[in-house]
């Protein structure tokens, strides 16, 4: 659910949360308060999906997506679930990013601004895998878990994630690899098992960590890997991958 | 296609009126990408080419050869989809013509 709420300065008598601000962390924290890190006094707040047209100096901007993981209840009384993700606070006539803490459960939790969906250390339990096609084209888990996707004879072939992503709210696909020969990275839409283009897509060669632009994005998609085929069987290495904000 | 025109932002455009776009050679994954796709899909995207750069309105940089939507994609999506509607409709308007032509 999104939608746009607004208040004043640190709550309000119906809701289960306050903001507040300040560069050193509250003492005492109620369940649900949110900290931005500002030294600058937070006029007003608003938890909304899209940028305010006209915030006032001082205005916090929580960026409500569809996931987060410091989500919660923000009335006493019945639920509007609320998905902070970012913030961003209008200060001297332009929105700066602030970095934000929740108070759940006892602690202190970090806002992520980034998600790891694939690395050596991420448990990849729960179906996350490549769509393959078999021969001539697979997917293979390494020991130090990155995984090597190849392709034994031409055109190119596309992998596609199983799993997929609520990429709104990110603007950032990173990739890290190696070994690639004009492979495309980028992403593609969720509902089709197979697709023959990604709807964004970056050419590389050779080894590194690459950005590809994706926020223009909303909703579920999957990562996609257009694997090359340059005249010999080939594969390449993929390390790391992350959503960021 | 072969060519695309694009601003200093790597933004796409289908006409240069005044003269102040580059022209590019779309690379062959590139033409692949923008191929059959209406004027509205194509000018939402930037095309990047390769050893080239262009910033983002939030300052972050990226590197080419790339091809991204810079646009809401979903409204991209919705006109492409429109596009392909109409050419389907026009398609089984020169069907029916053909037919009748034909007298099947």
């Amino acid at each position: 659910m999104i939608f746009n709420m607004t208040g004043g300065g640190s709550g309000g008598a119906a809701l289960n949360f306050e903001v507040v601000g300040g560069t050193t962390q509250p003492v005492s924290p109620k369940e649900n308060t949110i900290w931005v890190n500002t030294d600058q006094e937070i006029t007003s707040w608003i938890f909304s999906a899209t940028e305010p047209e006209t915030p006032e100096e001082g205005m916090v901007w929580i960026f409500n997506g569809t996931s987060s993981i410091v989500e919660f209840n923000a009335l006493k009384m019945n639920g509007i679930q609320v998905y902070p993700i970012s913030a961003k606070q209008y200060v001297g006539g332009a929105l700066v990013d602030k970095t934000a803490k929740s108070y759940q459960g006892g602690e202190w939790v970090e806002w992520i601004f980034d998600i790891t969906i694939l690395s050596p250390t991420v448990d990849e339990t729960g179906g996350w895998n490549w769509y393959e096609s078999g021969s001539p084209a697979s997917a293979t888990k390494n020991s130090d878990g990155s995984w090597s996707l190849y392709r034994t004879t031409g055109p190119g072939y596309l992998f596609r994630t199983k799993n997929v992503w609520d990429l709104t709210g990110y603007s950032i696909l990173r990739v890290s690899l190696s070994n690639a020969v004009e492979d495309a990275i980028g992403v593609v839409t969720a509902s089709t098992a197979s697709v023959s283009n990604a709807l964004a897509q970056m050419l590389v060669t050779g080894s590194g960590t690459y950005d590809v632009d994706i926020s223009a994005f909303n909703g579920l998609h999957a990562v996609a890997i257009n694997k090359n085929y340059n005249g010999s069987g080939h594969s390449v290495k993929i390390t790391e991958i992350k959503l960021i904000v | 296609m072969g060519k695309i025109y694009i601003d200093s932002e790597c933004k796409c455009h289908t006409t240069n009126p005044d003269g102040s776009f580059r022209e590019v050679t779309l690379s062959e994954k590139a033409q692949a990408f923008f191929t059959n796709k209406c004027k509205t899909f194509i000018e939402g995207h930037r095309y990047c080419p390769e050893g080239e750069s262009y910033t983002r309105e939030d300052g972050k940089v990226f590197y080419g050869e790339c091809a991204v939507p810079w646009k809401p994609y979903d409204e991209l999506d919705a006109a492409q989809r429109e596009y392909e509607r109409q050419l389907l409709k026009e398609y089984e308007a020169a069907l029916s013509k053909i037919e009748a032509a034909l007298e099947v």
